[in-house]
């Protein structure tokens, strides 16, 4: 559609270009048909004038001369003598602007001819003349010899200026035709353009009447998407601030018969565990378990869902003080003696400092839990530089774990041991993972089986 | 359990019966709260305390050494209780320790912004839950002296 309405618009521009540049032409031909025919005109009107020098220097002989013989004064043959150089001065002029008409060229010669005949036969009357005053027979005739050659003279200079004129007329007329034409050419193709011009005027409103209920289109989807959007985020709120308030729920609601399975049960163990046998208080002690390992599935659930919605505060972070507060914090639970916490330097970062707290609490617990089989435990943390990112590791020589699950490893509910080994909930890692990611850091892992596992995750400067 | 309500050492809001019960049972276990009063909701618990209603017999003079409260209760929560305790001159005295199964951080906040005195998180474990019990009521009932009245 835009092509092809791009390239009817060039199209129609190119026509009008070559239309005007036609209309152009045109005007310089005629413009030059008229300086030619003005030159013509002046052309002829030279022929013209010459012919008529011609006859009248003609007649000048013609009278000089008999004016002589009638009353023999020598005066009269001056305008002889005058009229010979000016008819053969005129001859050779229009001898010379002719030269294009043979015709004229060939009638020339002939009248050359005549005159030449003229004013011999007049200086032989002249001579004549002067040798007896009286009129002879000769003489007599030689006057009707001159009245004939004069004649012809002017019979002969008539005859080219008609000529001359009919070609002026004949090409006023062609003249005329083609101008004529040239004006109807004119008046037809500025109608073309005019056309044209406004065929591409009503093209371009059209295009630009589209363009503007075009974007008018996409303002008004911009401002339905907004809205959307709105909408949208409202909805999203509501249902964190619902996911909330049902975490909330659970994380209070849930605990509460746990509390009372497991606080039950204990006070049965209390009161009448002497009358049951070891079977008997075996069974008790297996509810008791596994009320408690509910409550802690529901406590770690309720962190990997809560450190995914948290918004994060990113601070500057002692991260030496981060982690000897968590070590002394799971030694305040569980005294861990027999472990040696190495740390090495450790680089500050900006970060969420609750978050990441619970990512050392769940790593570093994780190293003790898997260490607890080995005989000198030994844990290692620090941390290095890494491109743009602040890498931190956490090196155990626990049990390790098999590198063919690696894929598992930071997946919710995957475990790589069992709970007869050790026990776990299998969302620590996961909780790490999404801390992590939403610090738009990584983690990663290696292991070898039986001599230990590192952690790094790391996170922007 | 109601037997005496004069000069009684524990006053226990909880809503739940159970937790009542194992709270009750952790505290004799250790011999505390020979004189304890448990009710069941906020509004109860301050009836109680300003000796309104049911219990218009008592005198707001009378206070207990130390109240154990559950923060999430129907009608009126703990941290409203906590608010009208910590308001008058004659009850701001009173221990309150406040109780929840949550470990929301902004509970805790709250409550220490209200004035409360201790804060437990009722652990799922009947064991710890005893044990931070008998603790606190050991401290609050034996060691601390409170202000002559």
């Amino acid at each position: 559609m835009r092509i092809r309405y791009k390239h009817k618009l060039f199209t129609g521009f190119f026509i009008i270009l070559i239309l005007v540049l036609f209309i152009f032409y045109l005007f310089t031909k005629n413009n030059s048909n008229f300086i030619s025919t003005a030159k013509s005109v002046e052309h002829t009107n030279e022929i013209l004038y010459q012919s008529e020098q011609i006859i009248s220097a003609a007649k000048d002989i013609e009278t000089g001369v008999r004016g002589f013989i009638i009353n023999g004064n020598e005066t009269f043959l001056e305008p002889f003598y005058k009229g010979k150089d000016n008819v053969y001065d005129a001859i050779e002029k229009l001898h010379i602007i002719t030269l294009d008409n043979p015709t004229h060229q060939k009638r020339i010669d002939s009248l050359n001819k005549v005159i030449h005949e003229l004013i011999a036969l007049n200086i032989k009357q002249i001579r004549l003349k002067k040798a007896s005053p009286a009129l002879s027979e000769e003489q007599f005739v030689i006057l009707v010899k001159g009245q004939n050659l004069m004649d012809s003279a002017r019979h002969i200079t008539i005859r080219t200026q008609q000529e001359e004129a009919k070609l002026l007329v004949g090409m006023y007329s062609d003249n005329k035709q083609s101008l004529t034409i040239t004006r109807w050419l004119v008046y037809i193709l500025g109608a073309v353009i005019a056309l044209l011009l406004l065929l591409a005027l009503y093209l371009l409103l059209k295009s630009f009447n589209r363009r503007e209920k075009a974007d008018q289109l996409i303002q008004e989807l911009n401002t339905g998407l907004e809205k959307q959007v709105l909408r949208r985020t409202a909805e999203l709120e509501e249902s964190n601030k619902e996911l909330e308030s049902f975490s909330y729920s659970v994380s209070h609601d849930l605990r509460a018969p746990l509390r009372a399975i497991d606080g039950y049960t204990r006070a049965l163990k209390d009161d009448y565990g002497d009358k049951l046998d070891a079977e008997g208080n075996r069974l008790l002690q297996v509810v008791m378990k596994n009320a408690l390992k509910m409550g802690s599935l529901i406590d770690d659930l309720l962190a990997f869902s809560r450190f995914g919605k948290q918004s994060l505060f990113k601070a500057p972070i002692n991260m030496k003080e981060l982690v000897y507060g968590v070590i002394n914090d799971l030694q305040v639970v569980q005294p861990q003696n027999a472990i040696r916490f190495t740390v090495q330097e450790l680089i500050n970062v900006q970060a969420d400092s609750n978050m990441i707290r619970q990512v050392l609490m769940n790593l570093i617990s994780n190293a003790i839990k898997y260490s607890s089989k080995t005989e000198k435990p030994v844990i290692e943390i620090g941390s290095f530089v890494e491109g743009p990112n602040i890498a931190y590791y956490i090196k155990d020589n626990g049990v390790g774990f098999d590198m063919q699950y690696y894929d598992k490893l930071f997946g919710v509910f995957q475990r790589l041991h069992s709970s007869k080994e050790f026990e776990g909930t299998g969302v620590g890692l996961a909780t790490v993972k999404r801390i992590i990611t939403r610090h738009d850091g990584t983690i990663r892992a290696n292991s070898v089986i039986g001599e230990g596992a590192t952690f790094i995750f790391s996170l922007p400067k | 359990m109601q037997t005496n309500i004069h000069n009684i050492e524990v006053l226990l809001v909880e809503d739940s019966d159970e937790d009542a019960e194992l709270v009750i049972r952790s505290l004799k276990k250790h011999n505390l709260g020979n004189n304890l009063v448990h009710v069941s909701d906020g509004v109860e618990a301050l009836d109680f305390i300003f000796a309104r209603g049911e219990f218009s017999d008592r005198s707001v003079g009378d206070i207990p050494k130390v109240i154990l409260m559950d923060l999430k209760m129907p009608k009126m929560d703990g941290l409203q209780v906590l608010k009208e305790i910590k308001k008058d001159d004659r009850t701001k005295m009173i221990p309150v320790i406040m109780m929840t199964s949550s470990k929301e951080e902004k509970d805790i906040v709250d409550s220490y912004q209200l004035g409360v005195n201790s804060f437990i998180v009722k652990p799922v474990g009947f064991e710890n839950f005893s044990k931070a019990v008998a603790e606190f009521g050991m401290y609050w009932l034996l060691i601390n002296q409170p202000p002559k009245m």
